[in-house]
This record gives structure tokens, C-alpha cells and sequence, in this order.
């Protein structure tokens, strides 16, 4: 069985005048269909930039991106749009949410440019936001406002969903809860779901496990001991 | 010290932090930059537009030294005048001149061309004190006479004299010759010029050709040959240090004036006072000269007469003489002619018995050849029966003979019978005998029987005997007989013979007669023949007399013709000598008697004292200038407006992203007052640098496009555009303190928070519902991206705000420009194409004589030409307003108020409802209503020329825009002036107005005497029509202003609308959002902004227009107030390009937009 994702070698280096920042460099894994994915690694490990390499939010220098059996670095910056338009999911630390539509509209915001979205309605019933559908994000706290951007980006029925630090902003509890949404997304809808954290604690509820350092990956395995969310703690 | 060094370094840092940031911000200050530099620049070109066009003016007219004063008298003016005028207090200098009106005959047109004279040998000497100093563009100036300087007659005349061109110039007058008044009328072109008289294309009004000036020439003063002046330029005292559209110049010559009329009424009486003397002396040679030539005339006249007479009786006689010579002549004929008629008819008598004796001679030959061949065959006849009846008789002779032979005698036969044998030989014999004789003749019977009864003697018998015997004696009797017959037979034949010889004899006879007068008829041949030919030769010899007898009596027939005619010819010419002497003695008498009238009547001489005001143009130029300055009052302090509000915005937005740095300084331990002088000094240095940008472009910029626009109509130098300092000065303060306040109210409340929750980031704006939403019809029916924008709508209130205003201000300006533009085209289109009608205006003299108005009717009363023309009164009046100043009114009397509407439209200009000239009220135009606040119904007063004052009540305002006018009918008149109105002017409609039919018109019209003025309509339209062109750049440059301010306001509105929703537009686009939509999501709302925009940019477009149009009004002209539909259309639709435009900059911009950066973790 042939990757879902795989990256191979991809480097991505900033140039800032006369200095060259090598964001990633040489970056190798793959990850399979359905798997929930963990990217773990300090800050400036290059995580991000890779989530947004694999998001089609920004370009690799070098190296190739296959998704589904398609080479996303070799897209046009439309071929990308239309990528993370259909095939793509974004969870945000800080939510983006657009605070000047309720929650509902918010989901409906992505889920009027795809076509065969989940009704938002629904995908926020799942997310459990049943009751505040006509809140404005500022009436929400963040977890609710966090359950809201994942609707947002389920709603779309995306290939990949993929969570920078989705947790980062949020209580325990609440973190602990999003990452059961997130879990339970996964198993339920077979959706390919990655998630980037500085949390090494959070690697037992993975599928795969990826450890990235100093722009590279240091290690990538395949969890066996699945643990649920609820048991784990930090 | 240390405090001292730790705040100087603090002001370093500080100073660092402010570069910094502005380094950092380049867009934002950019755009506080750019809008400061367009306000302060659009409001100090504007405001120094106006200044600079007139101190380009000024430093015109002082530089060529131009006069303060152009004194003209309808009698020139004398030495004295001008001694008079020296010796006058304020007057610094004073220079007499010439000038003359001539025509110029160019192309088959005449124009009017003025000859100035000017002392151009003082002007080389000493410039300083030459009055009236004309540029020399080309050339050089003339030295002799008959040398001249000419202006570019490109624009005027469209042909351009060249150096060297000569020109011939003519009086433009029938009974003047040039000469009288200019020793040459041939010019040579030597330079070129322009004159500080005329500024504008205008070069006034002329009594000769077309009635209008087309160009002036220059010419050296002594040129000029009359004596006496005809112009004079003053300068005054001490006014070429003011400005000469300024109030203290106003003022200082206002002053001057009265000082300047109260001599010209002095001076008149004295000129006065010496032109009738001089006239008087004049007259009196002319009428002595008058009665010489008058006693001269009846002497030549007399001998002439008597010459004629002798000739006509030398005439007389030749004719009586003639009449007898002819009637002898006609005797003479007859007489000739009555011989040869005699001699013809004796001819034709004797040729007519000539034919008879030849028709009865023909005819008696005929006769007797007749008669004569008769008589031929007569005497044959008669010649063969004389041969017959001799043959005849020789045998009856011959057969006589032989029976008398045979036949025996009775006595013989008697005897034998008797003895019947007594002889038998005798008896036998007798019987041979016998039997002989019947034997010759068978019808002799008897013989056989005697001889057969003789042969048988025997039985004779006496009775026999006797019987024989009776029968033979009885043939013997026949025989005796015959025997005479024949002896009468032969006579009878003799007789016959006889007779034919006697015819034969006749017949010769006669045929001698015929001969006898046939000779006679060849005589009288012979003589009538030679009859014939000599009454020929008479003939002929009278027909030669007669033919040379009648040629003598042509001949003197011919003689007396010539005669009579050559004294008709000397009747005629005498007759004509006669009336020529007489004509030429009427008119000397009627050129005295006019000009002893004319002395009669002489008035004073009038001066009239033009002030720089009267000069063509002149105020013009400073109506328009003012119109610049009363547009400059509005616009610029709209811009000022817009410039704060963008201020304002862009620092708010500033404030907003400097809120943690303002907590961290606040925490760091600043004060409030000197956080704030960051971005005070920040919007500063874009606002001083801004300005003075703005300052040094504007300044420059404006007045220099303004004035060439105003060039076109303007003959001056080039334009100067100092720096106005106190402009400049104005602009900075007020950028200055707008920005400044700006910047302290958007920075207000952050500075009131603590720095614990200035560092903070602020909470995002919460979403909110909008009204809409509760009107749940419209909500639910909106898309969710319609939704979504009037969400965004009124989440940014002031933004939203801030681009209706801008958007609104953007196409009010336009709208304004365009309006104007309008307005300005309305004066003269509705003027002249809705209001006046009439082609043209004659002007006649109120002493018209009852000649000269029937010359004046014939041209435009009675010439194909024109279609109709009324007779109006036209009066100057004064109508003073309750403000104290009194504007110049025109007083109107239609002689026929009812024809009035042909020329002249009277209506309302709202809803354009006719208005009729009745008793009841006058008509008041529109403008002069306005600035006395009446209307129909009230009562106003109007002053004449001598301060009398009338008052009528107002009938009703009509539409007008130039000049003020009140009509009245011609009973409201007498009512009002207590006269009859005398009708002055004429006003005409032509069937092909502006055409050279037209031109003809009007030089035949100011050619006639009691015509003074003729003007024509479309010359004035004309005018507009050049301002109206002038105009189009002014409204160019509010539309690009208007569109510059559209942009820079939008741009940066979407600039700030852009940063400040980055996160959101980051989002969108990760959530896969196209290029397009993302624009799409951004922009509907500037769409819809724009759309609000421009609508409330209309109405306050009109309102804008409104006021401009009044502000910029003079006094004399009103401007339409209609804006045109197109002008709201065009203003909107560029309006939104603009808009359209910054959304396809910001479309690029939003394109550029990370995602990664933009979502980065918040600071």
C-alpha cells in the first residue's frame, strides 16, 4: 500500500539578504490514508513549515510533496488554491475565525466554495455546537471557537486535516476534548488527519509518530499502542 | 547633565524610532503624504491662481507703462486741453495721440482696422516715460511715415502680415479721403506688436465698415495731419505701485475721475467757444464763395442762352428755306411729269390708230385674198364654161350643119312628091339622104319613114304627101330654129368672155389699192417709233432730274437735322450745366445751411474719460480671475476636508497597530504627551513634507494651466506664479493644525488606557448583527456572500463613512466641473440660441430724420434678406439695491409688445412658462431680481441718467443671463417717463445669418447716416463660445484633481481595510478561496460604498455647483443652473472608474497577500 502523503527530501530555505534560513532541510516521511498524525518537535523544528507545504500555503524549494498521488510542488499557484480548496482542512492555533459571521456562517464560509460539503448545520451538531450555531466567535470561548474552525474545515469532506498546535490556545481540558474531536473525526470519517505539536506528551494517541528536529526529521514510527485521549495526560 | 544627555539620546532613539516607522510604513505615509500634498497643492494653486493672472496683469501693464486714462471728446482736444490737463493735480503724465478708424479691403472683405499714431522717436529716446509701450515681437519699429507696426492678425483677421507687406488703407466713408486725416494710406509692415490696450480679442466698436475693430496698426505720430487731437493718455500720480485690479487703485482712481470730468466740462465750453469762431469765419468765406459762384454761373449761363437762341432761328430759316426749295421741286416734277404723259398718251393715240389701219388693212387683205382666190376660181370657172359652151357650140353648129345638110328643103320633097318619079335620081338620092340622116340620128324617125314612104312612090297618097310634107316642114322650122339658138349662143359666149376680162381687170385693181396702204402703214410705223424713242429719252433725262432735284432736298433735309440736333445738344448741355451748377450751388448752399445748423446746433463738446476698466478686456480679465478665485474658495477647503478624514483614518489605523508599543512605553514610563508626539511627529513630517510638495507644484502648477487656459483669450506676457508666501503660509497651517488635531483624536483614547491592556492585543471588533438581519424577507433572500458584505458594511462604520464621503466628495467635484461647464455653455446656448433670437442690432439715433428712417426701413424692413424687424426703445437706467451699489440696467420698449416674442423670449426659467408683456407690471430679468430680492408683485425704483427716479411694479422675472434688462410695453413707458417712447434700435432677424450676406448688412447699415451702431449677435455669442473653451481646461483640472482625490482617499481606505482584515483574507484564502473571489469577498463592499458614494456625491455635487455658480457669477452674468443629465452621467461613470481603478491595484495587492505570514502567531 503506496503512501497517502509522502515527502521526499523537500528543503525550504528563506532567503533574508545576504542569509540563507533553511526552514527544512531534507525533509522525508510518508504517512498512510486514514492514519492520525502526530508532527512533534520544538519550536522552530520546521513543523509548520512543512504543515504549510502540505497544505499548499506555501512552496518547497526543493524536493517533492505527493498527496494522494499527486506532485502538489509541482502545482500552479491556482492548481494550489484549487488543492487546498477541495482536498485540504486547516485547524489553527489561534482558530482565524472571521469574527464578523456566527459560527454557522463561518462553516458556511468554506463550505459555499466546495461542492459537496457536509451541511453546516450538522457538522457543528457533530462538533457539539448544537446550541450556539448563531454565535459570533466573540460570544464563544476557545474551545468552542476551536470546535468551529474544525467544522469549518470538515465541512469541506477534506483528503487532509491539518491542525497546527490546535490545542496550543486552549485550557487542558478543553485541549484534551478538541483532540478527542479530532481523534474521533479520524476514526469515524476514515479522514487523513495531521496534527503538529510541541506536546510530545500528545504522541500515544497517534497512528504515526514524527519527530522532527533542527528542520529534519529525526525519527518517524508507527504507534502499535494506541492510547485514547482520555488517558493521557501532561 | 545626565537627565540632559539621557533625553537627548531618548530624542535620538526616539527620533530612530519615528524614521523607522515611517521607513517601515512607506504606504501609510505615503498616503497621508500624498493627500496633504494634493489638498495644500490644489488649495494654494487655486488660491494663488487668481493673484498670479492678476499680477501677470499688472507687471504687463506696468511694465509697458499702460495709461490710467484714455480721454476721447467728440471734438479732439487742443494744446490748451492738454496744458489744462498737466497742470492738473494727481496726473503724472499726459500724452496726446491720434487714432482713426479705416478700412482694409482684404480678400474682398473690408475690415476695420484702428490707426493708432504713437511717438515711437521718443519711445527709443526714453522708454521709461513711453506711455502705452507696444511689444515688439518682430521687427522693428516704424521710423518714417508710411512705415507701420501691425498686431498678429492670425486669430483675428486669419491671414498673418508679414515684414515687408503693404498695406493700403481707405477711409471706410464715401464723402472723406483717408488723406484728410493721414498724409499716406500706404503702409509698410516693418514689426510686429502687441499693445497693453488690448488684452482680449476685443478691439471695440467703429463708425466705419462693419462697425467693429478688427485690428489695430501702429503708425508714427506724424503721420496724422489734422489739428487737433483725438485722444489722450494719462498716467496717474502714484498708482503704479498698486495693483491695478486692486480696490486702493479702484479707489485712487475713482477719486481721480470727477476731477478729470469737472475739467472736460470746463475745457468743452472753451474748445467749444473756439469752434464756433473758427466756423463762423469758415462760413462766412463760404458764402461768399457761394454768391460768386452763384452770379458767375447765372453770367455763363445767359451767354449760353443767347448762343442757343441765335442758333435756333439760323434753323427757323434753313427750314422755311428748305419747305420752298421742295414744293418748287414738286411743281417742277408735276409739271414734267404732265408732258410726258401727254406725250405718252399722243403716242399711245397714234399707236392705237396704228393698230386699227393695221387691223383693217390685215383685215382687207384677208378680204381680198379671199375675194381674190373666190375670183380665181370664178374665172377658171367661168373660162372653162366659155371653153365648154364654145366646144358646145362649135357642135350644135357642126350637127346643125350636117342635119340642115341632110335635111331635104319642104319644096324639094314637095316636088318629088308631087311627081314622085319626075326624078327618080333626085327621089333616090333623096332617100339615101334620108336614110343617112336617121341612120346619123335614130330619134330622126321620121326621116326612115319619108324615106320609106318616099322609096314606094306608088302608094303615096296626097293625105300622105301632106303629112310627110307637115312633118319635114316642122323639122325644117326646128332646124331654122336652132340655127338662131346657136347665132345667140356664140353671141352670149362673146358677152361671157367680155366679162371675164373686166374681173380679171378689177381684181388687179384692187390688189394695187391693198398694196397702196400697207405702204402707208409702214410710214406710220416709222413715225410712231421714232415717237416712242424720244419720249424714252425724256423720260430718262426727267427721272435723272427729278432723282438729283429730291438728293438736293436730303442733302439740305440731312443739313437741318445736324443743325437742329447740335442745338438740342447745346439745349441739353446748357440744361445740364445748368442743373449741375445748380446742384453744385444747392449743395454748397445745403453744406452752409447744415453747417450754420450744424454750428446752431453745435453741444458742447463731451469728453469721455475711460479708465482702465473701459479698456477692451481689461475687466474681463479680472471677472475672470475673480471667478477662479470664487472656485479656489470652495474646492480647496473641500479637499481640505477629505485630506483630514484620510488623516484621520490612516492614524487611527496607525494608533491601533502601535498599541502594544504605545503600552510598552506607556509601561516603560513615558508620558502620554510624548508617546503621542511619535505619531504626531510622524503625520508631520508627511504633512510639512506633503505640503510643501504640494505647495511648490501647486503654486506653480495651477496658475500656469488656469492662466494659459485663459490665454487663449488673452494677449499678454507669460504667466508669473511667485511663491505667495502668505498663501503658502496659510496652507501649512492649516495642514498642520488638521493634521495635528486628527492625529490627537485618533490617538485620544488609546493614551487614556493602561499599558496592561495596551499590551493586550486588542480584542478583535465582535461581530454584530446588523439591522437587515431583522428584516428577515430581504436577509433570507441575500446571498451568503451578500450576507457577508453588509455584515462588513456596518462593522466598519467609519470606514464606510470615510469612503461615502471621499467617493462623494470625488464626484461632487466632478459633477461640479461638468456643471460648470454646463452652466457656463447655458449662458450663451440658451441666450442666444432660446432667449435673444435676433441676428442683429441696429442702433439708431433718437433725431432720426424721416429720410434716414426710410433708409434704414429699406435695408431692414424691406430687404429679402431679413426676415422680420421690430423697433424697440432701448435706454440706459440705473437700478440701485438696498446694499447701496447700483447695477447698469437696459430698459426695453417693443413698439409693438405683441411681436416682441419673434425677438425676444420672455419666460420663467423654472417650468419655462411664457411670460407677456402687460400694462399691468414690467418684466424684470432673472439676475437683477436676485440681487434685490423682489419678485412679481413688487414695486422697484430705477433711476435715469439725470438721477430722476421712476418706480414700476414687477410683473413677473424672466430667464436672462447677460446684462439686466426690463421690459416694458409703450404705455407703461408713458406712464412711467411721461413720454412717448422713441424707438432707437432695431432688432433683426436674418433669413442666412452669419453669413457674408450678413457682413455686407452691416457695413451697408453703419455706412447710413443716423446709424450708430450695428452689432451683431453671433460676435458675441463667439465670445462666450472662447470662454466657454477656457473653461473646459479649468473643469480638466477639477476632474483630475477630483480623480487624483478618488484614488488617493480609496486607495488608501482599501489600504487600511486591507491590513486591518489580513488575517481574514489570509484565512479565506487558505480555506481555497480564488484570486477572484477573495477580491470579490473584499471589494463588494467598495463596490457598494462607491455606488452610495457617487449617488450622495450628486447631491452634494448639485449643491456645490450650486454655490459655485453663484460665487463665481459677476455682476453682469448669469450662469445657467441646470446641470445637464449627461454631466451627472459622466461625472458617476468616472466617479466609479476611479473606484474600478483602485480595485485593480488592490486586487494585486490582495493577490500578494501571505498566507504564512499573515497567520503567523499574534504579536
Amino acid at each position: 500500500m503506496s503512501a497517502f502523503v509522502s515527502l521526499n527530501n523537500v528543503v525550504k530555505e528563506y532567503r533574508m539578504g545576504e542569509v540563507t534560513i533553511t526552514a527544512a532541510g531534507g525533509v522525508n516521511f510518508e504517512i498512510e490514508k486514514g492514519e492520525f498524525c502526530v508532527i512533534v518537535g520544538p519550536s522552530g523544528a520546521g513543523k509548520t513549515t512543512i504543515l504549510n507545504i502540505l497544505g499548499g500555503m506555501d512552496s518547497c524549494t526543493r524536493g517533492s510533496v505527493i498527496v494522494d498521488g499527486r506532485e502538489i510542488s509541482r502545482l500552479t499557484p491556482k492548481e494550489l488554491i484549487s488543492y487546498r480548496r477541495y482536498d485540504i482542512g486547516f485547524v489553527f492555533q489561534f482558530y482565524n475565525l472571521v469574527q464578523n459571521l456566527t459560527a454557522k456562517e463561518n462553516v458556511e464560509l468554506a463550505s459555499q466554495i466546495c461542492p459537496n460539503p457536509i451541511d453546516a448545520t450538522q457538522i457543528l451538531e457533530e462538533v457539539g455546537l448544537i446550541g450556539r450555531i448563531n454565535n459570533f466567535p466573540a460570544q464563544l470561548s476557545g474551545g468552542e471557537q476551536q470546535r468551529v474552525a474544525i467544522a469549518r474545515a470538515l465541512a469541506k469532506r477534506p483528503k487532509l486535516l491539518l491542525c497546527d498546535e490546535p490545542t496550543g490556545a486552549l485550557d487542558y481540558l478543553t485541549g484534551k476534548s478538541i483532540l478527542k474531536l479530532l481523534q474521533d473525526t479520524c476514526r469515524k470519517s476514515g479522514t487523513t488527519v495531521i496534527v503538529i505539536t510541541h506536546n510530545s506528551a500528545l504522541t500515544p494517541m497517534a497512528d504515526r509518530i514524527i519527530r522532527m528536529k533542527n528542520a529534519r526529521v529525526e525519527s518517524m514510527e508507527k504507534n502499535i499502542h494506541i492510547v485514547p485521549v482520555e488517558a493521557i495526560e501532561w | 547633565m545626565v537627565k540632559r544627555s539621557a533625553r537627548k539620546k531618548g530624542a535620538n532613539a526616539f527620533a530612530k524610532d519615528v524614521f523607522r516607522e515611517i521607513f517601515k510604513t512607506k504606504s501609510r505615509f505615503l498616503s497621508i503624504f500624498l493627500i496633504v500634498a494634493l489638498g495644500v497643492g490644489f488649495f494654494a494653486g487655486l488660491t494663488a491662481a487668481c493673484p498670479d493672472m492678476k499680477l501677470t496683469a499688472d507687471t504687463y501693464f506696468d511694465q509697458q507703462n499702460l495709461s490710467d486714462y484714455r480721454l476721447v471728446s467728440s471734438m479732439g482736444f487742443t494744446d490748451g486741453d492738454v496744458q489744462a490737463l498737466q497742470q492738473m493735480e494727481g496726473i503724472r503724465q499726459v500724452v496726446p495721440s491720434y487714432w482713426v478708424d479705416t478700412v482694409l479691403e482684404m480678400d474682398g472683405d473690408s475690415e476695420v482696422v484702428k490707426v493708432m499714431g504713437y511717438d515711437f522717436a521718443s519711445l527709443e529716446e526714453d522708454p521709461q516715460n513711453a506711455v502705452n509701450l507696444p511689444v515688439l515681437l518682430e521687427g522693428r519699429f516704424p521710423q518714417a511715415p508710411g512705415e507701420c507696426v501691425v498686431e498678429d492678425t492670425e486669430e483675428i483677421l486669419g491671414v498673418t502680415f508679414q515684414i515687408g507687406d503693404q498695406i493700403t488703407l481707405a477711409s471706410g466713408k464715401e464723402e472723406e479721403d483717408l488723406t484728410e486725416t493721414l498724409s499716406t494710406d500706404q503702409f509698410t509692415v516693418v514689426g510686429m506688436v502687441q499693445s497693453p490696450l488690448y488684452i482680449s480679442i476685443e478691439r471695440g466698436t467703429s463708425t466705419v465698415g462693419s462697425g467693429k475693430v478688427n485690428a489695430f496698426i501702429m503708425v508714427p505720430e506724424d503721420t496724422f495731419v489734422g489739428d487737433y487731437y483725438t485722444e489722450i493718455f494719462l498716467r496717474a500720480e502714484g498708482v503704479e505701485v498698486l495693483s491695478s485690479y486692486s480696490q486702493e487703485y479702484r479707489q485712487r482712481i475713482d477719486a481721480l475721475t470727477p476731477a478729470l470730468e469737472q475739467l472736460g466740462e470746463e475745457r468743452s465750453v472753451i474748445r467749444l467757444e473756439e469752434i464756433r469762431q473758427e466756423a463762423n469765419e469758415e462760413i462766412a468765406d463760404a458764402q461768399k464763395e457761394l454768391d460768386d459762384g452763384i452770379a458767375t454761373q447765372q453770367q455763363e449761363l445767359a451767354d449760353a442762352r443767347q448762343e442757343l437762341d441765335d442758333a435756333r432761328q439760323e434753323l427757323a430759316d434753313g427750314e422755311q428755306e428748305l419747305a420752298d426749295a421742295t414744293q418748287e421741286y414738286y411743281d417742277s416734277i408735276a409739271d414734267a411729269e404732265q408732258q410726258l404723259a401727254d406725250a405718252r398718251q399722243q403716242l399711245n393715240d397714234g399707236e392705237a390708230e396704228y393698230e386699227s389701219g393695221l387691223r383693217e388693212y390685215e383685215i382687207g387683205e384677208r378680204t381680198f385674198e379671199r375675194e381674190k382666190k373666190k375670183a380665181l376660181e370664178e374665172f377658171q370657172k367661168a373660162e372653162t364654161l366659155i371653153a365648154q359652151q364654145e366646144q358646145e357650140l362649135q357642135e350644135g353648129q357642126a350637127l346643125f350643119e350636117q342635119m340642115r345638110a341632110l335635111v331635104p328643103g319642104n319644096e324639094e320633097v314637095a316636088a318629088v312628091l308631087e311627081d314622085p318619079q319626075g326624078d327618080p335620081a333626085g327621089t333616090a338620092q333623096m332617100i339615101a339622104r334620108l336614110n343617112a340622116l336617121s341612120q346619123a340620128d335614130s330619134s330622126q324617125s321620121w326621116a326612115e319613114d319619108l324615106a320609106a314612104y318616099l322609096s314606094d312612090p306608088a302608094g303615096m297618097t296626097p293625105a300622105q304627101n301632106a303629112y310627110h310634107l307637115a312633118v319635114l316642114q316642122s323639122v325644117n322650122t326646128e332646124l331654122d330654129e336652132q340655127e338662131s339658138q346657136i347665132e345667140t349662143g356664140w353671141e352670149e359666149l362673146e358677152k361671157g368672155k367680155q366679162q371675164l376680162e373686166e374681173g380679171k381687170q378689177e381684181l388687179a385693181a384692187g390688189e394695187s389699192q391693198l398694196n397702196d396702204a400697207f405702204a402707208e402703214l409702214q410710214k406710220a410705223r416709222r413715225t410712231l417709233d421714232d415717237g416712242w424713242a424720244e419720249l424714252e429719252q425724256n423720260e430718262q433725262t426727267f427721272q435723272e432730274e427729278k432723282e438729283d432735284g429730291w438728293q438736293k432736298i436730303l442733302d439740305a433735309q440731312q443739313e437741318l437735322a445736324d443743325g437742329r440736333k447740335e442745338l438740342e445738344d447745346g439745349e441739353r448741355e446748357y440744361e445740364e450745366g445748368k442743373a449741375e451748377s445748380d446742384q453744385e450751388i444747392a449743395d454748397a448752399q445745403k453744406e452752409l445751411d447744415q453747417a450754420k445748423q450744424d454750428l446752431a446746433q453745435l453741444e458742447t463738446p463731451e469728453w469721455y474719460v475711460q479708465d482702465r476698466t473701459d479698456y477692451p478686456g481689461h475687466t474681463d480679465f479680472g471677472e475672470d480671475a475673480d471667478r477662479i478665485a470664487a472656485i479656489a474658495r470652495v474646492f480647496p477647503a473641500f479637499f481640505l476636508l477629505v485630506a483630514a478624514l484620510v488623516c484621520l483614518t490612516t492614524m487611527t489605523r496607525m494608533v491601533e497597530e502601535e498599541r502594544v508599543q504605545v503600552g510598552t512605553f506607556k509601561a516603560l514610563g513615558y508620558r502620554s504627551g510624548a508617546i503621542a508626539s511619535k505619531f504626531l511627529v510622524y503625520a508631520l513630517v508627511a504633512t510639512v513634507t506633503g505640503s510643501l510638495v504640494g505647495l511648490a507644484l501647486g503654486m506653480y502648477l495651477f496658475p500656469t494651466i488656469i492662466y494659459n487656459a485663459y490665454g487663449i483669450l488673452y494677449t499678454m506676457s507669460d504667466a508669473r506664479t511667485p511663491f505667495w508666501l502668505g498663501i503658502a503660509a496659510v496652507s501649512l497651517t492649516v495642514a498642520i493644525i488638521t493634521v495635528s488635531v486628527t492625529v490627537l483624536f485618533s490617538c485620544w483614547h488609546e493614551l487614556a488606557e493602561p499599558p496592561a491592556s495596551l499590551m493586550r492585543p486588542k480584542a478583535p471588533k465582535a461581530g454584530k448583527r446588523v439591522l437587515l438581519e431583522r428584516i428577515g424577507w430581504i436577509w433570507n433572500r441575500l446571498s451568503f456572500s451578500h450576507k457577508v458584505t453588509f455584515r462588513n458594511l456596518f462593522r466598519y462604520k467609519k470606514r464606510m463613512l470615510m469612503t461615502v464621503v471621499g467617493i462623494a466628495g470625488c464626484n461632487a467635484l466632478m459633477l461640479t466641473g461638468f456643471g460648470l461647464y454646463d452652466s457656463i455653455r447655458d449662458i450663451a446656448r440658451i441666450q442666444f440660441e432660446e432667449l435673444h433670437h435676433y441676428d442683429l442690432t441696429t442702433v439708431l439715433q433718437d433725431d432720426l430724420t424721416a429720410q434716414e428712417k426710410a433708409e434704414v426701413e429699406a435695408s431692414l424692413f424691406q430687404n429679402p434678406q431679413v426676415e422680420s424687424s421690430i423697433y424697440l426703445r432701448q435706454e440706459s437706467l440705473e437700478l440701485p439695491s438696498e446694499s447701496g451699489k447700483s447695477y447698469d440696467l437696459y430698459l426695453i420698449v417693443p413698439q409693438d409688445p405683441s411681436q416682441l416674442d419673434t425677438m425676444i423670449t420672455l419666460r420663467t426659467r423654472n417650468g419655462h412658462e411664457p411670460l407677456s408683456l402687460s400694462q399691468a407690471g414690467v418684466i424684470l430679468t432673472e439676475k437683477a431680481a436676485d440681487f434685490l430680492g423682489v419678485e412679481a408683485g413688487d414695486t422697484i425704483t430705477v433711476t435715469d441718467s439725470d438721477h430722476r427716479s421712476y418706480s414700476v411694479v414687477i410683473g413677473g422675472i424672466t430667464e436672462h443671463y447677460t446684462s439686466h434688462y426690463l421690459y416694458m410695453t409703450p404705455q407703461a413707458y408713458e406712464e412711467s417717463f411721461g413720454q412717448e417712447p422713441v424707438y432707437n434700435i432695431v432688432q433683426s432677424i436674418l433669413s442666412d445669418p452669419g453669413g457674408e450676406a450678413q457682413e455686407q448688412l452691416a457695413r451697408e447699415l453703419i455706412a447710413k447716416d443716423g446709424v450708430l451702431a450695428v452689432s451683431d449677435t453671433s460676435t458675441i455669442k463667439d465670445q462666450f463660445d472662447d470662454m466657454i473653451h477656457s473653461m473646459t481646461y479649468v473643469m480638466l483640472v477639477l476632474i483630475v484633481s477630483a480623480g487624483l482625490l478618488a484614488f488617493v482617499v480609496l486607495y488608501n481606505l482599501s489600504n487600511i481595510n486591507i491590513t486591518e482584515r489580513i488575517r481574514e483574507i489570509a484565512t479565506i484564502k487558505v480555506l481555497g478561496f480564488y484570486d477572484r473571489e477573495v477580491s470579490a469577498y473584499i471589494f463588494r463592499e467598495n463596490v457598494i460604498l462607491a455606488v452610495m458614494g457617487a449617488l450622495a456625491g450628486l447631491g452634494l455635487g448639485v449643491l456645490l455647483h450650486h454655490y459655485v455658480v453663484i460665487t463665481a457669477e459677476t455682476d453682469l452674468v448669469m450662469f445657467g443652473r441646470t446641470i445637464q443629465w449627461t454631466s451627472y452621467l459622466y461625472s458617476t461613470l468616472l466617479t466609479l472608474a476611479f473606484s474600478f481603478l483602485v480595485n485593480l491595484v488592490m486586487h494585486f495587492r490582495l493577490k500578494a497577500v501571505s498566507m504564512v505570514e499573515s497567520l503567523k502567531s499574534i504579536e
